[in-house]
């Protein structure tokens, strides 16, 4: 209630305030393919596996890199386990070069918001490094699967 | 589970994997969603991504999110920093040489240009263009946010928690002077 009281809504507020909702409602209405890409987002829920978070995210722009492309350095963390993601985008291509510690898995598949049900693989190697090429444009996430069979994801990106 | 279930039903339901639930999340929330992007002067399409990025990461974060009066503000913030990176990545994609040019202020593109025709909203529209932008934000996106989320909202506007009572009256003030004339 007092919260409320310091926000200072009262029922002429409140009566404009829903009239703004409805006119937005009205001239600027959300698509339905934007609803419809939310209810589907639920999809990619994965209960069973560890989230490597985004913790750190460089970008390497200097006039030189500016004028050659994009180039960004992505570290995810998940518990024992750090992804650490060079990102290039170079005429439209986009490449990630990638190293995982500790190294263990065999390899790296890469996921894409745009593509349901299809992943692109990556060998990775004694140290746990690894490349892929092509990566589609919009969100991606890398997956690995630890030697305990334990699943890593990382956060979605646009890499 | 309804329209009328509570968030934290709601939330509780989708954590546990229940679709119907995470749709009724949608409905309620999306429109919190794209009023923040729009309040970045974001495209359709980028909106879009904004929109569809935001419902992937609170996916991801389902169960970090244990009390349901926060869920708008996480859901204003993820749609800032999403807009913000839009933006910046628009940015970066302006080749040196060349000046930015108008396009993205195409008037199909966006609503704060888009004309309405004679309607209900037309005299409502007219004084609310009149306000400052900072003005029209803040109440396009407290118009779709649950009272009870009002102050977290606000903050992911970068508006300070203090301010947002005085700030939303004076912005409701002018609107209604402006109604009045």
């Amino acid at each position: 209630m007092d919260s409320h009281r310091s926000i200072g809504e009262n029922v002429e507020d409140a009566k404009l305030l829903r009239r703004i909702g409805a006119m937005f409602d009205h001239i600027d209405p959300v698509p339905d393919a934007v609803m419809h890409a939310a209810r589907s987002a639920f999809a990619w829920r994965d209960i069973d596996s560890q989230l490597a978070q985004l913790i750190d995210e460089e970008e390497l722009v200097g006039s030189a890199t500016r004028a050659h492309g994009e180039h960004r350095l992505l570290t995810f963390e998940a518990p024992g386990m750090t992804v650490a993601i060079e990102a290039t985008e170079v005429g439209g291509a986009r490449r990630l070069i990638g190293q995982l510690v500790p190294s263990g898995p065999n390899h790296v598949a890469l996921e894409s918001a745009a593509q349901a049900g299809q992943s692109l693989t990556a060998p990775v190697d004694h140290l746990g490094r690894f490349a892929l090429s092509a990566v589609p444009a919009g969100l991606v996430r890398l997956r690995c699967t630890m030697p305990d069979g334990t699943q890593v994801v990382t956060e979605w990106v646009d890499a | 589970m309804d329209e009328d279930s509570g968030t934290q039903e709601l939330l509780a339901a989708a954590s546990r994997g229940d679709q119907k639930a995470w749709d009724l999340l949608v409905n309620r929330f999306t429109r919190l969603v794209w009023s923040v992007a729009r309040s970045f002067r974001l495209s359709d399409a980028d909106a879009a991504d904004v929109c569809q990025t935001t419902w992937l990461r609170l996916v991801e974060h389902l169960d970090a999110i244990n009390d349901p009066d926060r869920l708008a503000g996480w859901l204003a913030t993820t749609a800032r920093r999403e807009s913000i990176g839009v933006l910046r990545r628009r940015d970066r994609e302006v080749p040196i040489f060349e000046a930015p040019d108008d396009e993205d202020e195409d008037d199909d593109q966006d609503p704060e240009r888009r004309t309405i025709e004679q309607d209900e909203h037309r005299e409502l529209w007219d004084a609310f263009a009149a306000l400052s932008e900072r003005c029209r934000s803040l109440l396009r996106v407290l118009a779709v946010s649950p009272l009870e989320s009002y102050a977290q909202v606000a903050a992911a506007l970068r508006i300070p928690v203090g301010s947002i009572g005085p700030t939303r009256a004076r912005c409701l003030e002018r609107l209604r002077a402006r109604l009045a004339t």
